[in-house]
């Protein structure tokens, strides 16, 4: 309807259908969107990624020049206990899985400015899906760290 | 250990710890020059939040590089390692300890702290090490060749946070070494080398 053209415009049901399709289809492509990288990810190719990229800092079980990834998903950044993090991504309110690692993967200074891991080692989108297939698989388990929803178990004071 | 025996063609070393000893003293020489010659002219111009960030990334490396040593003299100690191999991998560690003073004297020169070696039992004791687990001079290859390659990478993805450029030309050099010796390493496993373009890094 024209905004004060004074007249209706007739209801065009061919066109609201299609309204209604589009939108069922962009919401479908959307929700699915996460399913099929996930199904296309190769958890394997992210275990060779994580050893070559990753594991010079970061190990699943010890706290190392990065922190460990046991129990991962879920977990508050910079809140793993025994690791000495930025007050950057203490403060980030970020809450690590598929989407919020995706982004810190890309870009670990854009997501959260002057953090301590200065390092650029998945650009490419499905090394990311690779890597976090890989993680989703390895980290599993009692992690350290502050949970999601949880007021600080794990947290140790000697976070910065 | 014939099967992963580094052909002396490949890297030509004397074999016996002495030398190995007294180029590790001249390495040291080395590595002040190779300070020396790139004199992180634009540190002064930096303000101290850049420093800082720098000497975190130096810190970083510096950890792997004690890291290296460290797995490096575990693997020469084992006994694993049959006497040309010895050769290589005590060049290597050699490699390693000149990055180390490298690291140090640019960390000092800037203000820094370096951060300090773990001993040996807690790196004896990591599980990301896994030295448990070593029971052949291969196991002993593919350690090293797993911290080489993850050096390299890590090397590489910090060069474009440096805010002084002369540290990533050091970056550069040290990516030099590490990905010479991951090559060597991989040779002598009789593994092949990457076939894409850009194989290292991201």
């Amino acid at each position: 309807m024209a905004a004060g053209s004074g007249r209706h415009r007739p209801y065009n049901i061919l066109e609201a259908s299609m309204r209604i399709h589009r939108g069922i289809g962009l919401l479908t492509a959307t929700l699915l969107l996460p399913l099929v990288s996930s199904a296309a990810a190769d958890a394997k190719r992210g275990e060779k990624l994580y050893t070559g990229r990753c594991g010079a800092c970061h190990s699943i079980a010890d706290n190392g020049a990065g922190p460990r990834h046991r129990g991962l998903f879920g977990c508050k950044a910079g809140t793993q206990a025994g690791f000495n993090y930025s007050d950057a991504l203490r403060k980030s309110g970020i809450v690590w899985d598929d989407q919020t690692l995706d982004r810190w993967l890309a870009d670990p200074n854009k997501m959260v400015p002057g953090n301590s891991m200065a390092v650029q080692l998945a650009s490419d989108p499905t090394d990311r899906a690779d890597l976090i297939a890989w993680l989703r698989a390895a980290t599993t388990g009692e992690g350290s760290c502050q949970r999601a929803g949880s007021a600080g178990q794990g947290q140790s004071a000697a976070h910065r | 250990m014939s099967d992963t025996q580094i052909p002396s063609t490949l890297i030509d070393v004397g074999g016996s710890r002495r030398s190995f000893l007294r180029r590790s003293a001249l390495l040291s020489g080395a590595a002040v020059a190779l300070l020396g010659g790139v004199p992180l002219r634009g540190i002064a111009a930096h303000n101290d939040a850049q420093a800082s960030s720098d000497v975190n990334i130096l810190n970083v490396a510096l950890g792997l590089e004690h890291e290296g040593i460290a797995a490096y003299q575990i693997g020469a100690g084992s006994g694993l390692l049959d006497k040309p191999t010895l050769a290589v991998a005590s060049l290597f560690l050699s490699h390693h300890e000149g990055h180390r003073e490298v690291l140090m004297g640019a960390i000092k020169k800037m203000g820094g702290t370096p951060v300090a070696a773990k001993t040996t039992d807690e790196y004896k004791a990591s599980e990301k090490l896994n030295v448990k687990a070593i029971k052949t001079a291969a196991d002993v290859l593919r350690l090293a060749q797993r911290l080489e390659l993850g050096a390299a990478n890590a090397y590489i993805g910090v060069m474009p946070s440096f805010t002084d450029r002369s540290l990533s030309q050091v970056a550069g050099r040290l990516i030099a070494d590490e990905t010479m010796h991951w090559t060597a390493l991989t040779q002598a496993l009789g593994e092949a080398l990457p076939k894409p373009t850009l194989s290292f890094g991201a």
